[in-house]
């Protein structure tokens, strides 16, 4: 365990007491024929709470090392949201991605196949988004206001889209929805704003998350901020090159995709379809690849 | 009885989890057994390290199992051991709401007084209760991390799991551990700057700034 990178270190480990006596209990509990557990009867209180956990916790922002696409393939949906910070106007974007073509990730398991069934996104609309902010922000809200507004193309348990919003000093809040309701992962939500902005950067970014969204699908959404020199941005997933436009607005962009996640129960499918981001200048050469930032490739400090 | 009465440590014949495992999931107790001889210290103290109470801890390390045990043929190794998935199941547990709220409750307590009584005033037990005002401290210089960047630095940097077995433990991917990791290490340089004076293990009778730490 290292205690110097960064973070205060705990106590030292200690030996489990009473070890040989916990260990005894547990056998003489244990049930050999047990093996066909039912879930919901065995589970149902810890998973209640694990599926809460896991909304908050299964994510995907983010990205490290791996195989970049030299020549990216763009979703076929003619969608280009173009650069538009120059208009932080609260106008919730839609990028249609619309039935995209399935893709699968090359693999040798063809277990862990998966595809984006859709990226489109529709706007929500100004009351709701207004209800949105006031449940997620409180009485911050209304130092914010709305640059992107959309719903996802799927619904999960707790997410069905997100609205990202900026106050008068350039300081961004990422907002998910249910409903008409808004919640961050972030503590305060008002937490996600300029501090991560560094001078020279492309891409920040806020936060990502994702969750099942019914029987073999899954929903994926992200979301950050790019610097003004930035035309296009978008989003491959896992091993596939396949690349997805971003919404932009306002300087911020938004990410999301449906999948089917394929046969696959013995994997956490978000460990195989991490996002990757990719942004474009307006003569469309790729000027940044997620895959390739040090701060994800652990080449940072 | 003696605190310290750990079970065996020593390599099982060499057996790796995923043989143990595959061992108990046909309904093999003992090798289910010496699943728990191998990983129940790391899960003791990856609970105790979430909840600053020791006692919490090894109840929930019990609990832990009974429910990898009823869970054994869901199980998702990663590489070959089976602690990633241990420690993805005290999290989750350590989520009810009655832990939680007992928890806090024992927390807000060692925060509020740090005037515990040390029982019998044996050295192992003041030990221990010295270790959860430490971890109690800890707990407050990380307080303002969200919860999915502090289970990160539960996982890899206290429980030394690296990022792709962390990644497992919270059922995200790889590079979600990476970035929650960066960020959680910037944040806390951000909260920190100037902040309260934390100890570390390291150095537990030389307090050292937050700042220093978070360097």
């Amino acid at each position: 365990m290292n205690g110097t990178q960064g973070f205060p270190a705990p106590p030292p480990d200690r030996d489990l007491p009473h070890h040989r006596q916990i260990r005894e209990d547990l056998l003489m509990k244990i049930d050999p024929e047990d093996k066909h557990t039912s879930l919901p009867r065995r589970w149902a209180l810890p998973l209640g709470v694990a599926a809460g956990v896991a909304a908050l916790s299964v994510a995907a922002v983010a990205v490290f090392g791996g195989q970049g696409a030299d020549k990216p393939a763009l979703a076929a949906n003619g969608a280009n949201p173009g650069n538009a910070a120059t208009s932080p106007v609260p106008t919730p974007t839609a990028a249609r991605a619309g039935s995209a073509t399935p893709s699968a990730r090359a693999t040798s398991d063809p277990t862990a196949a998966f595809s984006v069934t859709s990226t489109g996104t529709t706007p929500i609309s100004a009351g709701a988004v207004a209800r949105i902010l006031a449940s997620c922000l409180g009485s911050d809200a209304p130092d914010y206001h709305a640059v992107i507004a959309v719903r996802t193309p799927v619904a999960s348990h707790d997410w069905d889209g997100a609205v990202i919003a900026v106050d008068s000093g350039h300081r961004y809040v990422q907002c998910e929805t249910k409903g008409d309701r808004g919640t961050s992962q972030d503590v305060p939500p008002t937490f996600v704003n300029d501090r991560l902005w560094g001078t020279g950067r492309l891409i920040e970014f806020f936060d990502s998350v994702g969750e099942p969204a019914g029987r073999g699908r899954y929903l994926s959404l992200g979301a950050g901020h790019y610097a003004p020199e930035v035309a296009k941005i978008t989003v491959s997933y896992g091993d596939d090159p396949k690349q997805y436009p971003a919404v932009m607005a306002g300087g911020a962009f938004f990410s999301t995709a449906a999948f089917s996640t394929g046969a696959s129960t013995r994997e956490p499918f978000s460990a195989y379809s991490t996002p990757y981001v990719h942004a474009y200048d307006a003569a469309g050469r790729e000027i940044y690849d997620q895959q390739k930032d040090p701060r994800f490739t652990g080449d940072s400090k | 009885m003696d605190v310290n009465d750990a079970g065996p440590t020593a390599p099982h014949g060499g057996m790796s989890d995923r043989e143990l495992w595959t061992r108990a999931v046909d309904g093999d107790q003992e090798a289910f057994g010496r699943i728990f001889d191998r990983h129940a210290k790391t899960v003791y103290n990856h609970v105790f390290r979430r909840t600053a109470d020791w006692s919490e801890a090894e109840d929930v390390t019990a609990t832990v199992f009974l429910h990898a045990w009823r869970r054994r043929s869901e199980t998702v190794l990663d590489r070959e051991s089976a602690l990633p998935w241990l420690l993805g199941i005290a999290d989750r547990l350590l989520s009810n709401t009655r832990r939680r709220l007992r928890r806090a409750e024992a927390l807000l307590y060692r925060l509020v007084s740090h005037d515990e009584p040390v029982g019998d005033h044996a050295e192992r037990v003041a030990g221990m209760v010295d270790d959860a005002r430490r971890m109690s401290e800890v707990h407050r210089a990380l307080a303002r991390l969200p919860r999915h960047e502090r289970e990160v630095v539960e996982l890899c940097v206290w429980s030394g799991l690296d990022q792709q077995a962390a990644a497992v433990a919270l059922g995200v991917a790889v590079g979600t551990v990476k970035s929650r990791l960066h960020r959680a290490r910037r944040r806390l340089g951000a909260h920190l700057a100037g902040g309260p004076r934390v100890a570390t293990s390291s150095s537990p009778k030389n307090p050292v700034s937050a700042e220093e730490v978070a360097r």
